[in-house]
């Protein structure tokens, strides 16, 4: 039942951050279009060579490993990613990310409890993205792009916790995999800042829910052709 | 007050710094697994030691396991004196062993059973033994070097190791043949009983004359010997039980719930039953399996495992896939490596009691030594042998003083067989952990021990008895219906002897000096261990208890497994350091 509550809070929260920064970002994203996204401007999309970087919320599921159970904070989300985009909006990237979550209460089998400690993950993943053509369907807006994307990869975890008995420690090497969708809005010709929700599951007991804002660099851009 | 503030946090500094203090040790976990280098199976007489010794100076992380609680602070368990709680049936029933109730019938004993009830709780034998202490002679020790194989266990390596044990208060014999620091003290009983003086011992003496009365029946240089002053696994205070858990898992060591201080990276389960040693496919020991509150849990051992069980150590063995082909085959269990001595060679102590009646004028209590109920040893070779050769027969008088269930007070005088050759065995019937193993002592399987036994009766219990009967009579006479006034009237002839000792071995009272059940020896020689006590067809599994005994010791069995825990402990630190 406890359990059952703590996934409905961590869903408030998740939706309640999604709100909170789909807001900001959209009046954002109205002042700046107006001011360098004119017709005139450089904002054409272009194959081209980008770098990103990713910061956010995470929000780790309550796990149940053999018959160790865990809960978690919130914690935090960080990644950066080099790519490649073609024509058509498809982009490939690889990226590497790094989760933490602190514990709030960890049973250990046999040995009791503990409400400190943290879970963190490594992952190194390929991803590729796909920028929704919006304009070609006709529901342009704001020059704001959305973009969906999915990606494999391997995870590097690491558990720490204690208790006045006994120090936990494990660490597990998985494949991993996530889906991902946001939107990006270009705030210099060749900058765009982007709004990202990421599911990312590693092995089968860690999924993981990442709510960032990334700030993306395209090289080689050519400014006012 | 703020230079009051400041003193007391300097003197909390201080003291903090230089004050050895350290928080307790905290084992570490992985998945749903403790792990440690090292997993010790048993908090017994020899498993505290091993313990204690691997876990210091954070040499090793050590988990021990252990099946029964720590009752170190418990009243009862402190007590000095007559053990009220030898048996089982005295109520004290959660300090032993359930399952081990009865051995199979045994033809030596007339098909009679025999009681293996064994401490389960720290400290193990040693937490409720009948606290006589005795090492075993030079004669007995000297075939330990050639039986394992091993230089590890010579005369001279096996003395050394009772001195670093001992914290030896008496008389000696030999300068530095006792040991003054160690953490076990022995306290030799300081007076003499009115009732030795005037009875017991002018007795022994007049029965027994080619037999030295001595100072010290411990010190190397003694054979056969009698000697009124019993030697006590007891503190130097005289008022409470020295264990192996007092002397070496006290608070120096560890907290009360089992976490290793100043330095012992030792981390106890109590209340836990090891069940199964899990191997990877070269015969490494990986994991042990144990059960608590009912649960089944593993440990992972990143270096080795240890077992000193006692009498559960062939158990564990063979439940965990090594032992004799058909006893596996018979409980189900996939062998790791077939060895037919596992379990086998068992040896042990047939033991029996004569009651006598004491005067009540005269104490049978030595002054200012209240705990020492023992009043006078007694070691005899063969009969016919002289006082330098190998030991045979030890006679231990008992003082019982007047109570209200004993209106007299009373002499009991057990005399036990030292040198056994039969042997008996333990074998498992199931995969079930918690099922007895059909086991037995092999009393008088070889014929051997039934004609020293009965020579005993016919020469040294005769002529000590006949001693004891013209020096106040009627007292020191048997009590009425002894079993022993049978052989009495029939002029101690052959056949009322060898019916005597087939009815009276291990009757009122057990010995629990089981030995030798994975002896250390050779594989084609009848052995379970190696002279490092490495387990044959193992890379990392040891035995460090009595049950490694190439021969049984001449004596008590308590110290030797201390002993032994001590010497596995620097032979392994070589070992596993390799």
């Amino acid at each position: 039942m406890k359990n059952h509550n703590e996934i409905i809070n961590m869903k408030k929260n998740i939706l309640l951050c999604l709100g909170i920064m789909s807001l900001f970002f959209f009046m954002a994203a109205e002042a700046q279009a107006e001011e360098w996204c004119d017709e005139d401007s450089c904002c054409v999309d272009e194959t081209t060579f980008y770098a990103k970087i990713l910061s956010g919320a995470n929000f780790l599921q309550n796990t149940a490993i053999e018959r160790n159970k865990s809960t978690y904070q919130t914690g935090y989300m960080i990644a950066g990613s080099l790519g490649y985009c073609w024509r058509y909006g498809l982009c490939l990237e690889a990226e590497y990310a790094f989760r933490r979550n602190n514990i709030r209460k960890i049973h250990f089998f046999g040995q009791g409890f503990s409400n400190h400690g943290h879970f963190q993950t490594s992952s190194y993943m390929a991803n590729l993205l796909w920028d929704l053509p919006l304009s070609s369907w006709g529901c342009a807006f704001w020059n704001i792009q959305p973009f969906i994307g999915a990606g494999i990869g391997y995870d590097l975890q690491h558990m720490h916790s204690s208790n006045s008995r006994i120090v936990f420690n494990q660490k597990w090497n998985h494949f991993s995999w996530q889906l991902m969708a946001g939107l990006a809005y270009p705030i210099f010709c060749n900058t765009e800042i982007t709004l990202e929700y990421k599911f990312h599951q590693g092995g089968c007991h860690f999924f993981n829910h990442s709510v960032g804002v990334g700030l993306v660099y395209k090289f080689g851009f050519d400014f006012l052709r | 007050m703020k230079i009051k503030c400041i003193t007391l946090a300097l003197v909390t500094a201080t003291v903090n710094l230089f004050g050895g203090h350290s928080s307790p040790y905290r084992c570490e976990m992985s998945g749903n697994e403790l792990e440690a280098d090292i997993i010790v199976v048993g908090g017994g007489a020899a498993g505290c030691i091993v313990m204690n010794q691997l876990s210091e100076k954070g040499q090793f992380s050590v988990i021990g396991i252990e099946a029964g609680p720590n009752l170190t602070n418990d009243p009862a368990i402190q007590a000095v004196g007559l053990p009220a709680f030898l048996l089982a049936g005295t109520g004290k029933a959660k300090y032993f062993w359930p399952g081990w109730n009865q051995t199979l019938p045994m033809p030596g004993l007339n098909g009679r059973t025999s009681d293996w009830t064994t401490g389960m709780l720290l400290g193990g034998g040693s937490s409720i033994n009948g606290l006589y202490y005795g090492r075993g002679s030079n004669a007995m020790y000297s075939l330990w070097e050639s039986i394992s194989g091993s230089s590890n266990w010579s005369l001279a390596n096996i003395l050394a190791t009772f001195n670093a044990l001992e914290h030896y208060q008496g008389l000696t014999i030999t300068p530095g043949a006792r040991g003054n620091k160690g953490s076990l003290s022995v306290l030799q009983t300081p007076t003499i009983s009115q009732v030795t003086t005037q009875v017991l011992l002018p007795a022994s003496q007049a029965a027994f004359p080619g037999i030295p009365t001595v100072l010290d029946y411990n010190d190397p240089s003694v054979q056969n010997c009698i000697d009124p002053r019993a030697q006590w696994f007891i503190d130097p205070t005289g008022t409470q039980r020295a264990s192996s858990a007092t002397a070496y898992l006290n608070s120096t060591v560890m907290t009360p719930e089992g976490q290793g201080v100043n330095g012992h990276k030792l981390f106890m389960l109590f209340n836990s039953v090891a069940v199964k040693i899990i191997f990877d496919k070269h015969g490494r020991a990986k994991k042990v399996q144990y059960i608590k509150d009912g649960k089944l849990f593993e440990a992972r051992a990143k270096k080795a495992v240890v077992l000193a069980s006692g009498i559960n150590s062939s158990k564990l063995l063979q439940l965990s896939g090594i032992g004799p082909s058909q006893a596996l085959k018979n409980a189900g269990i996939k062998p790791v490596f077939i060895n037919e001595n596992v379990g086998k060679h068992l040896q042990n102590h047939p033991l029996i009691f004569i009651t006598l009646v004491a005067n009540p004028a005269e104490n049978g209590i030595p002054p200012g030594a209240p705990y020492a109920f023992t009043i006078n040893s007694v070691y005899l070779p063969v009969v016919g042998g002289s006082s330098s050769d190998p030991r045979m027969l030890q006679i231990l008088f008992e003082y019982i003083p007047a109570n209200a269930l004993v209106p007299t007070p009373l002499v009991a005088v057990g005399f036990d067989l030292l040198n056994p050759k039969s042997e008996g065995s333990v074998t498992i019937q199931s995969d079930n952990p918690f099922q007895i193993a059909a086991a037995d002592d092999g009393f008088y399987q070889n014929p051997v021990d039934l004609e020293n036994m009965k020579n005993a009766v016919k020469v040294y219990i005769r002529d000590l008895l006949t001693q004891l009967a013209i020096i106040e009579p009627p007292f020191y006479l048997p009590v009425p219906g002894d079993p022993i006034y049978g052989v009495i009237f029939d002029g101690f002839s052959d056949k009322s002897v060898e019916a005597y000792v087939k009815n009276n071995s291990n009757l009122s009272l057990d010995v629990h000096h089981f030995t030798s059940h994975c002896k250390m020896a050779p594989l084609n020689a009848g052995g379970v261990v190696d002279g490092d006590t490495r387990v044959y067809g193992t890379e990392n599994v040891f035995v460090a208890d009595d049950s490694i005994c190439p021969v049984i010791p001449d004596i008590n069995t308590a110290a030797p497994a201390m002993m032994i825990g001590l010497r596995s402990s620097q032979i392994l630190k070589r070992v596993l350091h390799k």
